[in-house]
This record gives structure tokens, C-alpha cells and sequence, in this order.
């Protein structure tokens, strides 16, 4: 019985051959059943929508070209797949369903025709069978009962083929993949276990090949995408889904941790059940980092609080991160990239900027220095300390774009202003409080001695007045006065012993140097008032035997003095002049002109005297050390004032070969 | 000055030290003098009035150190400072931990005798007060616990009769309690006893 061995057949893989043999055999085995004449088995093909003959009995060729050509739902074999209904026409001369295929039947030579449907279980069209007879004829239902069983037969077959021939080509193509080794391949068990591995696979896991295959997925699976991954995979078995895609994580036998897609189909067995899945595995590693790391820089240049901005070659701007937008007052990053690069600095910098800096980036790759920025709403500049670079292309070196990092040094140029300020205030404390101090001390020396004093005369006074006087005691108490009133004296003494003991260390010192450094040295208390200080300096002034730093201290003391006195004036010039020249046949003579309000007459005679002082937070001993220095050094100092104008303080000094007395 | 009494003088300088010391002799007070606080610490001081001239700036221990030292040492002695310099904030100091005068040297000498006696006036008073004190207490420890009991009630303003419901007892038993407790006190009258409870810090005394 040719059914029950096609049956046995079916259940085993097939040659093309032997499943040809089988399919005619099919075919005569029905053409025998029904006593066709002609006989043909077609199968739909659902890309070109046509019914391809795959075995046929008694046609000549033209007419199956004819039938081949044929397009599915317009023949009659079409129509019954299309209703999945077999038709039966007894003569085609009289059936109105073979109207328009008469020519056919006459060059073909049938009269009558059979054709059944064939389906797969699922439904779908797997092709047609169909008899013809020479005379009209109509099979019996008996008759059609046992083709029936034949197409059932024949249905099998033609499934079991397809499915042969998808597995044979997703396996060629799984193996053309696999040798590429462009991606990872594997099929698996529906137990999770390695069946196949290719090297990609092996390579991305980091196991020999052997070591995978005694593994299963589930192991190598990052512990925190394995729920995913089984619940899909979980869909499949229950027949849900018959494959997925999704990011997972593996863990490498070295313990690291690979980013993957993972793409899985699963091959099915007839009864529905998963024979084998099929995964890909593609390692996206490097791309996730690539991506990280881009977004780490990206976070770099946006939280940058510097100025980072990169421009086409030609100055057209492309990006600038946020503070550099802040720094220079654009508004947003569409903004910035309607700018060029000249647009950021003072129009009157961009010539010397367009020679002397963008030249040099194009000659060297690179530039560094400071510059000034141009604040776009409100024009002002900005000092920066920027960095330019040209941008590469990795492989030809070649320049594609200029890249800029700038650091706004207003704030550093502010503090460093500060900090010179703050250095000068704090000399100028010290020496007050040095000052205050010894101030403080000599008045507690001679304040105790003269307390005794005034207590023991006022004690005398008691003594005297007491009947009789106590003579004896007041004797004492007057005694003591006198010892005291030597006391006091003898602080006064040692003071000034003490001033006089510090003879100044004699070196030849060249007046103007020291000079030529004031303006640096009092430029903050210059700046502060607006004032000018300028020097006049007699080039071939001799030098002075002296304490430099002693002379210095002079000089700033009567320059200070002197901006503090023209900072008073509300008009005229806001200037202080220091002048130096010869004096006599052996001297030198400095003069320090300010143009405050002049000294008041009253004032005049008091000036040097110590504790004397027009100011308010004034001490009064400026001028009395330095005309002790001065003194000192063998010189004079003096003042001169005319009403309205300023004043003059000037000093003598001895030049070199004068001995220094004291 | 009418009662005997003593001036302390802790000062470093002795030239300053000696003329104090005589200022105050010439008005017929007894001085002693010391150089520095810790000989001053060590010297025992006659229970009479008295005050402490202090000089705020000495070497070792400072005039405001020994005041703090007199503090814990519970010497109640009223201190007079004399300073060099006198900044407001020491003076304050100084004023806050009880010291009853602050002088710029050099002082005139009426207003230091004038802080002197004040001193001494305020140290003689709470010494008087001290020792009335200590008395109450020697003729409050001689009553009995019975007597205590019938003070406190007629301090409170009650009449022997109310007394003797009180107590559970006759009125002449009252009576003779309140007769031993004016006579052991002391106390001229009822509100005399109540001033004395009040001093001894009794409850219903007030």
C-alpha cells in the first residue's frame, strides 16, 4: 500500500529525489483512484502569488508553461484554495467556472476536472491536486472520499518539505553567519544548555568552546538580566512567541561584564513543542563605552566652569558649553553657533588677534595667552588666559576644526590686587601697632613714677596740714617725690638712648633706585584716590652712605602723607612729584610735592613734634621718626607749604664721602 | 575713721606702693603693704573691716587674677583697683566680679580715701551683719523643739489660745514657751521676733 509507506516516509527526513518519487506517486496512486487521464500537483508559491507544478501526468509542455504562468485566484485551482474548497467540473463546455479557460482545455484535450485544495495544519495554502478526463465525467463520492486521503497524504508531504527546506536554509545561513564570525552564534536547548557555539561566541565569553558546551546560558548570564531573559524565553516554550531580542549582560570567565542584543528564534518539532533555539549575540561592549565615554565628556565640556568652545577653521563657531555662554552673555547654543570667533573679542583687539594669534594656531596647532573677551550684551571685556588648538582628523593629521578652553582671570587679577592692598595695609599696621605698643609702654613707665609723685605730694600736703605738721614724714615723702621725678626723667633718658643706640647700617644707597620703587609701593593708595605719582630724577645724583631700609621708610612715610593730603582736595591736579637733586657742593636733596591744601600756619612749628597729627586715625609720629632717621643719617628735613597749592617735604643727605654723624 | 579697720595695698611698684601707703597712713588708717599678690595670699588677714587697693598690671599674678582668687577662696574683702591704663573693659570686668572702684593712676587722692572708705563702710556692714547672723543662730540653737514650734506660730500671728488648739495644749503652757523663747531670742517684741526669723531664713516668717 503506497499511503501506509508515503505515511512511514513522511515521518523521516527525505532526499529531493525520494520525495519527488513519493509526490508522483501520490499522483498516480489518485489519477489510478479516479481514472484520470491527465493529472498535475502544484505548490503555491506565496512570494509570486503562483501555482508552480511539481509533478504532472499526460500534459504537454506548452500547456503547463501555459498553467505555470498562471496567476493563483484567476484559474479555477486558485479559486478552490482561495474558498479552501474542492471544485468539480463535470464538462467544461457547459460549467460557466471554465468560461474563460476553454482554450486551454481544447489545446490540452480534457473535457472534465477534479482539483482539491491543499492546506497546512495551520491553514495555510500549500498548493493543489487535480485530475482531468478526456470526457465529461463527474467522480463518485466514494470516489472523492479516497482523494481525500491521497491530498491529505500529499499535504503532509509538501509540509514536512517546506519545513526541510526552511531549516536547510536558515542552517546554511546560520552557517554562512557563524563563519564570518561577525557575531556570536549558538543554538541551545529548551534545558538553556549550549548544543553549538561559534568561535565569535566563544571569543566574546572568553571560554574554549568546550567549556560552553558543557555550560548553559542561564550561568553565563549576568545575574541582573536573567529574569528578562527567562521570562521571554519561558513565552517561546508555552508557544506564546516563537522568538525575541533583548540587552543582556554575560559574565566572562574572567569575571567581566559584556553588554550584548541577543537576538533567539526557536525551531519547532510538528507537535508545536521547541526543538532547539537559535541566538545571536552581538557584543556592544565597546559601544557602550565608546557611548559612556562620550557622555562622560560631554558632562566634562557642559560642567566645565571654563570657557570651551570649538569653531570650523574658517571662525564659524559650533559649540560653546554653558559657562562660556554665561562668561560672554549668549543665550543659548543655537546662539553661539551664529557667531564667529572674532565676534568674542573688542573689536579693537581683532586685527593683532586674526594676526598674531589664529596665525600662529594655524602655523603651530596650538597658542596660548592671555586675551580679553567681549561681553555681548554689555561690551565688556574680559580678561582670560586661553588655550587655542587645532583639531585633527585621527588618520590624516589633517586640521578639520580649532578648539578653544579659556579661564576668566578677572577674578584672579582682582585678588592678586587684594592681596598687594591687603600686603600694604598690614605694613603699614605693623607699624602703627609696633608704634601703639611702644606708645603704650612709655607711658606706663612714666606713669607709675609720677603717680608716686602726686601721691606724695598730695600725702605732703595732709602732713603739713596736720597740728603740729608732721615735718619728719613730709621730709620722706619729698625725698621721694625727687626720686621719683629722676625715675621719669631717666625713662625719658633711656628712650632716647634707645633711638640713638641704632646707629643705621651704612651703605652706599642710590636715592632714586629707592624712589623708582614707590609708585609700586604705594600704587594701591595711589589707585584708591585717583592720584598720580610721578618722579623727577636727576640722573647723576651721588649716592648716600645709609639703612636703606630706614630711607625707605621715609621716603614712604612723606609719600604717603602726601596722597593722603592731596586725596583731601575736592579739585585741581591729583598729582604728588617726587623729585631728587643735588644739594650744595656735597649733598643730594629730595622733595616730596603733594597738591593738597597746604600746612596751616598754626600748624607749621609743630609738624615734627611728636604725637602731633591732623589726621583722624593718625598717631603723630610719622614725621618725628623720620626726621630721626633723617637726623640720623646727618641730613635735615623740612617742610614747606604755600596756601592752596600743596606743600613741600624735603630732605638733605650727605652724599657718600660725608662721615655720617651722629 | 571711728572703728579699727585695715587697708590692704598689693602693688609691684614700691615707689607707688610707699606713697599709697603714706597717703593712707596720713589719714590715720592702718596699711599694710605687700609686693605681689601671692605675699598678699599668704598673710593672714585680723577679722577686722578692711578693703584691698589692688594694681591691675603687675608681673605673676595680675590684680584681676587675685580677685578671682579671693572669689574662690570665699574672702569677701572689697577690692579698689589702681591702673595705668584704664580700658573699659577690664574696668568692666572687674566691676561685674565685685570690685567697688576702678583708678586711673595717677589718682587724686581724695577720691582714692573716698573709695577707701566706702569700702571699708560696706565691709564693716556686712561683718556686722555676719556676725548678727552667727548670734541669731547661737540663741535659736539654745530653744527646744517645743518652743521652736510656738515661735513659728506666733510669728505667724496666731494668739495663744489658737496656739494651744494648735498644739494640743493649755493656753498657760503656751504661755510659759512663748516667755522662754522672747527671753532666749532676745526679741523686745513680736515683730522683733519676726525680723529675727526672717534673718534666719525660717519658713511662715514671711
Amino acid at each position: 500500500m503506497p499511503i501506509s509507506r508515503l505515511h512511514q516516509q513522511s515521518t523521516r527526513l527525505l532526499t529531493t529525489t525520494e520525495w519527488q518519487a513519493s509526490i508522483e506517486e501520490i499522483l498516480d496512486s489518485t489519477m489510478k483512484l479516479l481514472k484520470a487521464d491527465f493529472g498535475t500537483i502544484r505548490f503555491y508559491d506565496a512570494v509570486t502569488d503562483t501555482l508552480k507544478i511539481v509533478a504532472q501526468r499526460g500534459f504537454q509542455q506548452e500547456v503547463l508553461d501555459y498553467l505555470d504562468s498562471l496567476h493563483e485566484y484567476t484559474s479555477v485551482c486558485g479559486a478552490t484554495l482561495q474558498k479552501r474548497q474542492g471544485v468539480i467540473i463535470e464538462d467544461v463546455l457547459i460549467d460557466p467556472l471554465f468560461a474563460a479557460h476553454l482554450k486551454i482545455a481544447a489545446s490540452a484535450g480534457f473535457r472534465a476536472m477534479q482539483c482539491t485544495p491543499l492546506f497546512s495544519r495551520k491553514g495555510e495554502p500549500l498548493g493543489v491536486m487535480s485530475a482531468y478526463f478526456l470526457r465529461p465525467h463527474r467522480p463518485s463520492a466514494s470516489e472523492m472520499e479516497s482523494v481525500e486521503l491521497h491530498a491529505r497524504q500529499a499535504m503532509e508531504l509538501i509540509e514536512h518539505k517546506r519545513a526541510e527546506d526552511a531549516l536547510r536554509t536558515s542552517e546554511e545561513r546560520f552557517q554562512r553567519y557563524s563563519e564570518l564570525g561577525l557575531i556570536g552564534m549558538t543554538t541551545t536547548s529548551p534545558a538553556k544548555g549550549f548544543l553549538e557555539v561559534n568561535d565569535e561566541l566563544c571569543r566574546i565569553l572568553g571560554y574554549e568552546r568546550s567549556e560552553l558546551l558543557r555550560k548553559t546560558w542561564a550561568e553565563v548570564t549576568h545575574p541582573g538580566d536573567l529574569a528578562a531573559d527567562v521570562a521571554q524565553f519561558t513565552r517561546v516554550l508555552n508557544g506564546e512567541i516563537d522568538g525575541y531580542t533583548l540587552d543582556k549582560r554575560w559574565i566572562c570567565k574572567d569575571g567581566r561584564v559584556i553588554d550584548s542584543i541577543v537576538s533567539v528564534k526557536c525551531q519547532r518539532r510538528v507537535d508545536g513543542s521547541v526543538e532547539y533555539f537559535v541566538g545571536l549575540v552581538q557584543d556592544v561592549t565597546e559601544r557602550k563605552r565608546a557611548e559612556s565615554e562620550q557622555r562622560e565628556l560631554a558632562a566634562l565640556v557642559e560642567n566645565s566652569p571654563d570657557f570651551i568652545g570649538t569653531a570650523s577653521l574658517e571662525g564659524q563657531v559650533h559649540i560653546v558649553n554653558p559657562a562660556g555662554r554665561m562668561m560672554v552673555g549668549l543665550d543659548s547654543p543655537v546662539q553661539a553657533t551664529q557667531t564667529r570667533i572674532l565676534d568674542y573679542l573688542p573689536v579693537e583687539d581683532r586685527d593683532t588677534f586674526q594676526r598674531e594669534v589664529l596665525s600662529l594656531v594655524m602655523r603651530d596647532g596650538r597658542w596660548e595667552g592671555e586675551v580679553r573677551f567681549r561681553h555681548f550684551k554689555t561690551g565688556g571685556a574680559i580678561a582670560v588666559r586661553q588655550h587655542i588648538f587645532l583639531i585633527r582628523e585621527p588618520d590624516t593629521g589633517r586640521p578639520v576644526a580649532m578648539a578653544t578652553i579659556a579661564h576668566d582671570i578677572t577674578e584672579r587679577d582682582r585678588s592678586e590686587e587684594a592681596l598687594r592692598a591687603a600686603q600694604t595695609q598690614l605694613a603699614h599696621m605693623e607699624r602703627v601697632n609696633t608704634i601703639a605698643e611702644l606708645a603704650a609702654s612709655i607711658a606706663h613707665e612714666i606713669n607709675q613714677p609720677l603717680t608716686a609723685v602726686v601721691t606724695n605730694s598730695e600725702a605732703s600736703l595732709r602732713l603739713l596740714n596736720e597740728t603740729p605738721p608732721n615735718v619728719d614724714e613730709t621730709r620722706t615723702a619729698m625725698r621721694e617725690v625727687v626720686r621719683q621725678g629722676y625715675r621719669a626723667s631717666d625713662v625719658i633718658v633711656r628712650i632716647r638712648d634707645l633711638v640713638r643706640k641704632r646707629p643705621p647700617t651704612l651703605v652706599p644707597v642710590n636715592l632714586n633706585g629707592l624712589i623708582e620703587e614707590l609708585p609700586v609701593l604705594t600704587r594701591h593708595q595711589a589707585l584708591e584716590h585717583g592720584i598720580t605719582v610721578r618722579t623727577e630724577l636727576d640722573a647723576d645724583l651721588p649716592l648716600v652712605s645709609g639703612d636703606s631700609v630706614q630711607l625707605q621708610q621715609v621716603l614712604m612715610n612723606l609719600l604717603l602723607n602726601a596722597i593722603e593730603a592731596t586725596s583731601l582736595r575736592q579739585d585741581g591736579p591729583r598729582e604728588v612729584l617726587v623729585t631728587s637733586r643735588r644739594h650744595g657742593t656735597n649733598g643730594v636733596l629730595i622733595a616730596v610735592h603733594d597738591s593738597g591744601t597746604g600746612i596751616a600756619p598754626e600748624h607749621a612749628d609743630q609738624l615734627f613734634h611728636p604725637f602731633f597729627t591732623t589726621k583722624a586715625t593718625g598717631i603723630g609720629m610719622g614725621l618725628t621718626i623720620s626726621r630721626s632717621i633723617v637726623e640720623a643719617h646727618g641730613g635735615r628735613v623740612w617742610a614747606t607749604s604755600k596756601e592752596t597749592l600743596g606743600s613741600t617735604f624735603q630732605f638733605t643727605l650727605p652724599a657718600q664721602v660725608a662721615t655720617v654723624g651722629h | 575713721m571711728e572703728q579699727e579697720s585695715a587697708v590692704y595695698i598689693v602693688d609691684d611698684d614700691s615707689a607707688v606702693r610707699i606713697a599709697v601707703d603714706r597717703l593712707i597712713r596720713s589719714v590715720g588708717l592702718k596699711v599694710r603693704s605687700f609686693v605681689s599678690a601671692d605675699e598678699f595670699l599668704r598673710a593672714t588677714l585680723p577679722p577686722i573691716p578692711g578693703c584691698l587697693i589692688l594694681d591691675v598690671r603687675m608681673p605673676g599674678t595680675s590684680g584681676i587674677d587675685l580677685q578671682n582668687e579671693l572669689a574662690k577662696r570665699d574672702i569677701q574683702l572689697p577690692v579698689i583697683f589702681i591702673t595705668g591704663h584704664g580700658d573699659i573693659p577690664m574696668a568692666v570686668q572687674a566691676m561685674k566680679a565685685g570690685a567697688v572702684d576702678f583708678l586711673t593712676k595717677p589718682f587724686r587722692d581724695q577720691n582714692l580715701l573716698d573709695a577707701i572708705q566706702r569700702a571699708i563702710i560696706r565691709d564693716r556692714n556686712r561683718r556686722k551683719e555676719l556676725e548678727d547672723l552667727l548670734e541669731l543662730r547661737q540663741r535659736f540653737r539654745l530653744l527646744t523643739r517645743r518652743e521652736r514650734e510656738v515661735m513659728q506660730l506666733v510669728v505667724a500671728g496666731m494668739l495663744n489660745k489658737q496656739i494651744g488648739a494648735e498644739l494640743g495644749t493649755s493656753e498657760t503652757t503656751v504661755k510659759i514657751h512663748r516667755g522662754q523663747v522672747m527671753h532666749k531670742m532676745q526679741a523686745e517684741s513680736v515683730p522683733d521676733l519676726v525680723r529675727m526669723t526672717a534673718k534666719l531664713g525660717l519658713p511662715g516668717s514671711g
